[in-house]
C-alpha cells in the first residue's frame, strides 16, 4: 500500500544507564583499566511493529516511562534504534516538552527564525506566517522580549504555535496539551482538526481523556517499552484502563 | 538537492549569527571587547619583546599578524568544544546534522577575525605605504585557515560531548602552540633543527604567508601551503568521518 507513511519493524532502543554523565580522562581511563563499568542496560524500547497511514490519527498511550518519548525521538530521528528499522515517507515535525528548542536568551521573534532555519524554512517564509503565529500564541505584544521572561505558559503558546503554523508533514506530539489552559487545549484541538483535514498525519501521547481523543483512530499501547496492542483506539484504551486499574 | 543545500546554509548562517549575539550579547561594547583583548595582549609583549626582536623588520606587525591568525584558530577551536553542549536545546529536541553546529561555532568567530583581518590590512597599507595586488591571495588564505579550524573543530567538539575536561586540556595545548608558533619571533633565531619542527605546525605557514603578503608585498611561497592544506585535509576527513559516525548518540550523553 502506497499510502503508508509510517512503518516500524521490530524498533528497539536500549540505554546504559549510568553513563549520561560525561567523564573526565582519567575516570574514563580508570574504568577502562579495572573493566568495570558503572552502567546497566535499560530496554526502553522492545520489538515496536506498527503502520500508520497518511491523515491518520494515532495516540499512543502507557505508563510513565513506557517509552513513549523514547519512540517519538526514534521516528523524528533525534535518537539512533539500537536494532529494528523504520520507514518514514514523509517529514517529521516534532513539539516535545515545549519550549525544548527555543533559547531563552533570545527573544521570540528570534527564536521563531531560528527554528524555521533549523528545520529548512527561510526568514522570508517565515515572515509570511509570522502573523499566524503570533495570533495563535496571543503574544502580540511580547514577540519582541526574551523567552527568559515568558512564564511557561507562553512559551509553550508560542511553541505550538510555531510548529503548528510551519508543519510539513507528519506531526509527533508529546503531551504538549496539558500545558496550557482549558481555552487553549480547545484551540489546540480544534487546530489538530484542521491539519488532519489537510492531510497531515499526528501521532500524539497522551494520559488524559482529551477531547482530542475523538479524532484518533487507532492507538499504540506500550507498557514497560513493550507493544501491548495496536488497534481501534476504543479496544486499546478499554485494554489500558483495565491494567492501570482505572474506573472509567 | 539544490534546496538542501540551501538549507543547509541557512542553519549554518542563522546558528553563526546567534552564536556570535550569544558570545557578545549582542552589543557594541561586547564585540569591541574581543577586539580590545588581542590588543591589550599585543601591548603586553610587544612592550617585552620589542627590544631583543630589533632584528625582525616591522616587528609590531610582524607580531600583530601573527597573533590575529593564531587568536582565530585558538579562539575559534576553543569555542567548537562546547558548542554542541551551548546547543543542547536543539540536539535534544530537533533532527538536523549537528556538524551544523561546529561550522556555525567556527564562523562566528570568523566574523570578528575578518574585522582584525581589515585592521590589519589598513594598518599595513599606513605604515608600509603601499598595498600589493597579492593582497588578493589573503582571501585563499583565510579560507584554508577556516578548513584547518574546521577540521580540528569536529574532532574537538566530537571529544568535548563525551570528555568533561577536553576544554582544559585543549587551553593547554593552545598556550603551547602560542609559543611553538612563531609569533613574536623568527625561524630564523632558531636552530635547524627546532626549526624544522616549528615547520611542522600548519599555522606557522599560514602566518608566514600572511607576513609575506602584508609586510613584502610578495607572493606567497606555496610549498608551505600546500602542506597546510594536505594537513587540513587529513584532519577534516577524520574529524568528519569520526563526528558523522558519533553525532546519533549525542543526545544520550547531553543533559
Amino acid at each position: 500500500m502506497s499510502n503508508i507513511v509510517i512503518q516500524t519493524n521490530n524498533l528497539s532502543k536500549r540505554f546504559k544507564i549510568g553513563t549520561k554523565e560525561r567523564l573526565t580522562f582519567f575516570t574514563s581511563l580508570r574504568y577502562k583499566l579495572s573493566g568495570e563499568y558503572p552502567e546497566t542496560d535499560l530496554w526502553a524500547l522492545k520489538n515496536i511493529s506498527f503502520s500508520v497511514k497518511k491523515g491518520e490519527m494515532i495516540a499512543v498511550i502507557g505508563h510513565n516511562g513506557a517509552g513513549k518519548t523514547t519512540l517519538f525521538r526514534i521516528l523524528s530521528g533525534i535518537l539512533k534504534q539500537t536494532s529494528g528499522t523504520y520507514n518514514i515517507t514523509e517529514k517529521v515535525s516534532c513539539m516535545f516538552e515545549l519550549g525544548l528548542g527555543f533559547n531563552l536568551r533570545f527573544t521570540a521573534i528570534e527564536n521563531v527564525y531560528l527554528y524555521g532555519a533549523l528545520h529548512g524554512i527561510s526568514r522570508k517564509e517565515i515572515d509570511k506566517k509570522m502573523d499566524a503565529i503570533v495570533e495563535f500564541a496571543e503574544l502580540d505584544k511580547f514577540m519582541g522580549a526574551k523567552l527568559g521572561e515568558y512564564s511557561s505558559g507562553m512559551i509553550s503558546r508560542l511553541a505550538f504555535a510555531t510548529v503548528i503554523q510551519t508543519l510539513q508533514g507528519i506531526i509527533l506530539v508529546d503531551e504538549v496539551l496539558s500545558v496550557g489552559d482549558i481555552g487553549f487545549q480547545k484551540k489546540c484541538a480544534k487546530a489538530f482538526e484542521k491539519v488532519l483535514n489537510e492531510g497531515h498525519t499526528i501521532l500524539f501521547i497522551s494520559h488524559g481523556i482529551g477531547e482530542e481523543k475523538r479524532l484518533c483512530t487507532n492507538a499504540l499501547y506500550i507498557d514497560h517499552g513493550n507493544q501491548m496492542a495496536f488497534g481501534p483506539i476504543k479496544e486499546v484504551e478499554d485494554m489500558y484502563y483495565e491494567k492501570m486499574k482505572i474506573q472509567r | 538537492m539544490v534546496k538542501s543545500i540551501k538549507q543547509y546554509w541557512l542553519m549554518i548562517w542563522e546558528l553563526s549569527f546567534s552564536d556570535f549575539r550569544l558570545r557578545d550579547q549582542g552589543t557594541i561594547l561586547g564585540f569591541l571587547w574581543t577586539l580590545l583583548y588581542p590588543l591589550l595582549f599585543f601591548c603586553v609583549l610587544y612592550t617585552i619583546f620589542a627590544d631583543w626582536m630589533k632584528t625582525i623588520k616591522d616587528f609590531p606587525l610582524y607580531m600583530l599578524i601573527g597573533m590575529v591568525q593564531w587568536n582565530f584558530f585558538s579562539g575559534a577551536t576553543t569555542a567548537a568544544i562546547s558548542s554542541i553542549m551551548r546547543y543542547s536545546n536543539f540536539v535534544k529536541s530537533i533532527a538536523f546534522p549537528k556538524e551544523c553546529i561546529v561550522y556555525a561555532s567556527v564562523i562566528a568567530v570568523l566574523y570578528s577575525h575578518s574585522l582584525e583581518l581589515l585592521m590589519l590590512i589598513i594598518f599595513c597599507a599606513i605604515v608600509k605605504g603601499f598595498i600589493s595586488v597579492n593582497i588578493f591571495f589573503l582571501i585563499p588564505i583565510l579560507l584554508l585557515t577556516l578548513y584547518l579550524t574546521i577540521g580540528f573543530s569536529l574532532l574537538l567538539a566530537l571529544i568535548g560531548v563525551y570528555f568533561l575536561d577536553m576544554s582544559r586540556i585543549w587551553s593547554i595545548i593552545t598556550t603551547m602552540g602560542f609559543f611553538l608558533t612563531p609569533i613574536f619571533y623568527s625561524l630564523d633565531m632558531l636552530s635547524p633543527f627546532k626549526r624544522n619542527v616549528i615547520l611542522l605546525n600548519p599555522m606557522t605557514h599560514i602566518i608566514k604567508a600572511t607576513r609575506e603578503i602584508l609586510l613584502d608585498g610578495k607572493f606567497p611561497e606555496l610549498n608551505g601551503l600546500l602542506y597546510t592544506f594536505i594537513f587540513a585535509t587529513i584532519f577534516f576527513i577524520i574529524g568528519y568521518i569520526l563526528f558523522k559516525k558519533f553525532e546519533g548518540y549525542f543526545v544520550e550523553k547531553i543533559q
